[in-house]
């Protein structure tokens, strides 16, 4: 709650309202470009899932889906060939799952294998299935000790996080996406039963994306479109330079991967709904109606730093200027970021729990997503968040086809 | 998976289940062999809405009209043209196992029965109320399918008749009787104890007396009023704890726990030893329904995963891996009883061993040279997650004794 004063009533006296807000940047002659970042965002939006076999797990590139279960799992498998044939499991269970089909048949050798839940025939739905693993899946229990890659380690405690270490961590990560609840909630009973006795869910949270209101980027439980602003997946060459493990730097056997973070993050909307618009656009450096940037006035518009030094326009503590500072200098600290909102009921105070699932994916979290939350450290944001769970995990390297699996290279 | 279930649960890694090897038969099509033995009266007509691509049953017909079959996953859509309720399986001709059922398709109604058909022979078996049984044409399938329709091939199991468990029947009934006569001295003992005053000694007697009852598989209800007299929990008492109708073994654990005096503890301990003794009584008289030998074997431990390794029934002993441990002693006798059943129609019933020892030495290293026991507060996050996930893997593997177990194809 730092937001300067002088910002506040400048916004006050233009009017609180983007288009005023617009003119008056306008008037001050900074350009108006589009975003390549946020124009890559919206057209990625529609595209539909890839197939499951490929050289990168399907979900990295993908925007975020409608609905989401993002799980940690821990590996109760007690040797290297348990966790071996535990991976082959979710392969073949996800290669099933993401085509769908007809379940196998049971008979009368047992119960069905399918719980039925999406009917006689499993839908496909746009499923995506993504397995991680995390650095504790690299101590003694499976002899993989020596193949850890350098760039996997636990989450630290950042300033401000509030971290409860039963939401932390964890031997895997496994999110489950689609269009629809009910298709990862049934993937969530088949995969978990498929590996019962292998692995156990340390912890899960359940995450979904709005539909656009009334377009452009959905929005989070803030009221602001989040996930405007991200890399170009489109773009091979950022995606080796940004996302994809930097081969020179890491074990072979992690080639295709990429460094996954996530922070739960509880947002305290009872308080920010007591704040007044023109603070919370300065928290960001976006209107909240139109998303664009305080220097623009559509969502696709670049925000203006170099003009704007001072932060005049665009406070230099807001969110996104922190976030990405859009220099030379930082841009490799850019993120691919995978947001989902969550809601999970009330707090022993009554309020409401509901948050941000924050998701991203890098080369290098050290360079990359600390890099970005060291600079947002003690950002104006920060008194209405508090993050409570997370960690990170490597995204394995996609699964080839129907013979190879999960992490094969890993194990070979 | 360390002899773990893991390939059980998901059938498509399984070893095959057939327990009859499928003859390979030579060419598909138009397989109309044999059985002529059935006549052709005049049918009834299609009653309104029955499908007319359907496989038709009625008294004296089974699938006369299913001539040829392609192999992999497909619906077998099944209308009863007669005038009876019947039975319909999915039959080896030749072994008679079973590879799917309907239950109960009513005359004049349809319903699919979901199957992955591979290379042999097979055939519809009728067996409608109040008549004989009555087998279709075998029908052969050569080769396997692929692509999307492909899958485990559906597993034949040989039926089970009520003979086959009338000697089962006879061993749980001794395997309880004998029980019940060890249980009567230890609550007589705890009654004595607390007679005494002497509630150290309770509290040392407690633990065997209980564990005692719960080798005995009165899990889900087996044992009906007397079973929750003797081993109710308070959850569902309006007064909770505090209520009158709180009886039994956990109601002298919360008060051997709590600080109650020997005095308060005089009635229930009293009325415990009368319940152990009606139910030593009137169990040998009680019929047991040969269904129940199977659904015991799965649910004993489906109870303990339930009450006792969520924590809900501990009274204030900590004690719950002993009752888990009595739980599993449970399991495998009755498991060892239907041994002979299983034997043959379940080859999984070595993992089913192995994940029962695998659980039983994860709870007995709970178990300390001064005969305590570890509270389930006190596990670690990792101790607790692998007792689960072996208790998980083993009810897994244990749901398909009961439907193998089921009696099938005979009416007596
Ligand atoms: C509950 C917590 C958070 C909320 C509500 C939030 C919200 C937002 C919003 C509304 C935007 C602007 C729209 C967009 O470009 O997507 C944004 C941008 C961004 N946020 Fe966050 N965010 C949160 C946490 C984080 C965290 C933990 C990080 C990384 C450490 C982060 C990094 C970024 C980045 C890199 C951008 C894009 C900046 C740009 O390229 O212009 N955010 N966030």
């Amino acid at each position: 709650m730092t937001a300067p004063i002088g910002r506040r009533s400048l916004l006050r006296a233009a009017g609180i309202g983007g288009v005023a807000a617009a003119a008056t940047t306008a008037g001050t002659g900074l350009a108006l470009t589009r975003d390549p970042a946020s124009a890559a965002a919206v057209s990625a939006a529609a595209a539909a899932a890839p197939s499951f076999h490929g050289p990168h797990q399907a979900a990295v590139l993908r925007s975020a889906a409608p609905a989401t279960i993002m799980l940690a799992l821990d590996v109760t498998a007690t040797d290297k060939a348990g966790l071996t044939e535990l991976f082959r499991t979710i392969s073949a269970r996800a290669a099933f799952l993401t085509s769908g089909g007809l379940p196998d048949q049971a008979g009368v050798s047992g119960p069905p294998t399918d719980s039925g839940t999406l009917g006689p025939e499993v839908v496909a739905d746009n499923l995506t299935v993504t397995l991680g693993v995390g650095s504790s899946l690299f101590d003694d229990r499976f002899g993989l000790a020596a193949r850890k890659p350098n760039g996997l380690f636990p989450m630290p405690v950042f300033p401000n996080d509030d971290l409860d270490q039963a939401q932390c961590h964890g031997d895997l990560s496994l999110q489950l996406s689609a269009d629809h609840s009910d298709t990862v909630l049934h993937a969530l009973r088949d995969i978990m039963r498929s590996v019962r006795g292998a692995a156990q869910i340390r912890w899960r949270i359940d995450g979904f994306v709005s539909p656009p209101r009334p377009s452009g980027t959905p929005r989070n439980h803030f009221g602001f479109m989040d996930g405007t602003a991200n890399p170009d997946v489109t773009d091979p060459a950022q995606m080796s330079r940004l996302v994809w493990v930097d081969p020179a730097k890491n074990p072979a056997w992690t080639a295709g991967g990429s460094y996954l973070s996530v922070r739960l993050i509880r947002m305290l909307t009872e308080f920010w709904d007591r704040v007044s618009l023109g603070e919370q656009e300065n928290m960001f450096g976006r209107r909240r109606g139109s998303g664009a940037p305080l220097s623009g006035h559509a969502e696709t518009d670049a925000p203006d730093y170099s003009n704007d030094p001072t932060g005049e326009t665009i406070p230099l503590t807001s969110h996104i200027r922190l976030a990405n500072p859009r220099s030379a200098a930082t841009d490799s600290s850019r993120i691919l970021r995978r947001g989902h909102n969550y809601d999970r009921g009330v707090d022993p105070n009554g309020n409401l729990d509901m948050g941000l699932i924050f998701t991203c994916y890098q080369q290098d979290v050290r360079r990359q997503f600390e890099t970005v939350q060291n600079r947002l450290s003690g950002e104006p944001l920060d008194d209405y968040i508090s993050p409570f769970g997370g960690g990170y995990f490597l995204v394995l390297p996609g699964v080839s086809s129907g013979s190879d699996f999960f992490g094969s290279a890993l194990l070979a | 998976m360390m002899g773990l279930p893991l390939s059980k649960i998901p059938p498509w890694l399984a070893s095959p289940k057939v327990v009859l090897a499928l003859t390979t038969a030579v060419a598909v099509v138009g397989a109309l062999v044999g059985t002529s033995m059935h006549h052709t009266p005049a049918k009834p007509e299609y009653a309104a809405g029955l499908p007319s691509d359907a496989l038709t049953v009625d008294a004296y017909d089974c699938g006369a009209n299913w001539t040829s079959a392609k192999p992999g996953k497909q619906n077998l859509l099944i209308a009863n043209t007669g005038i009876q309720t019947t039975e319909v399986y999915l039959v080896d001709p030749d072994s008679g196992a079973i590879y799917g059922e309907i239950v109960g398709l009513a005359a004049g109604t349809s319903d699919q029965m979901p199957v992955v058909l591979g290379a042999g022979t097979y055939a519809l078996r009728c067996w409608p109320a109040d008549a004989d049984p009555v087998t279709g044409p075998p029908v052969r399938v050569s080769a396997s399918a692929s692509g999307s329709m492909a899958g485990a091939t559906t597993p034949g199991v040989l039926p089970v008749s009520r003979e086959d468990l009338t000697a089962p029947v006879k061993a749980y009934q001794a395997y309880v009787e004998g029980g019940l006569a060890q249980l009567k001295p230890l609550v007589q003992k705890l009654q004595t104890d607390i007679a005494a005053g002497d509630l150290d000694a309770a509290r040392t007697d407690w633990v065997p007396a209980h564990q005692q009852y719960e080798r005995l598989g009165g899990a889900y209800d087996a044992f009906g009023d007397l079973g929750d007299a003797i081993d109710g929990l308070p959850n569902d008492l309006p007064g909770g704890v505090g209520d009158s109708g709180f009886g039994g073994f956990h109601r002298i654990e919360y008060g051997l726990w709590h600080g109650q005096s020997a005095a308060q503890l005089a009635g229930p301990a009293g009325d415990l030893v009368a319940s152990v003794d009606k139910l030593a009584t009137e169990f040998p008289g009680d019929q047991i329904d040969p269904l129940q030998l199977g659904l015991r074997t799965h649910e004993i431990l489906e109870d303990a995963v339930r009450f006792e390794l969520s924590g809900q029934s501990d009274q204030g002993s900590g004690t719950t891996l002993a009752t888990v441990e009595a739980n599993i002693d449970g399991t495998q006798s009755l498991l060892g009883i239907l041994r002979p059943v299983l034997t043959p129609r379940d080859p999984d019933l070595p993992r089913i061993d192995a994940a029962l020892t695998r659980l039983r030495a994860l709870v007995q290293a709970q178990h300390h040279a001064d005969g305590s026991w570890t509270p389930l507060t006190r596990l670690t996050t990792a101790q607790r997650e692998a007792l689960n996930s072996a208790a998980g893997g083993a009810v897994e593997l244990l749901a398909p004794v009961a439907t193998i177990c089921e009696p099938r194809l005979d009416k007596s």
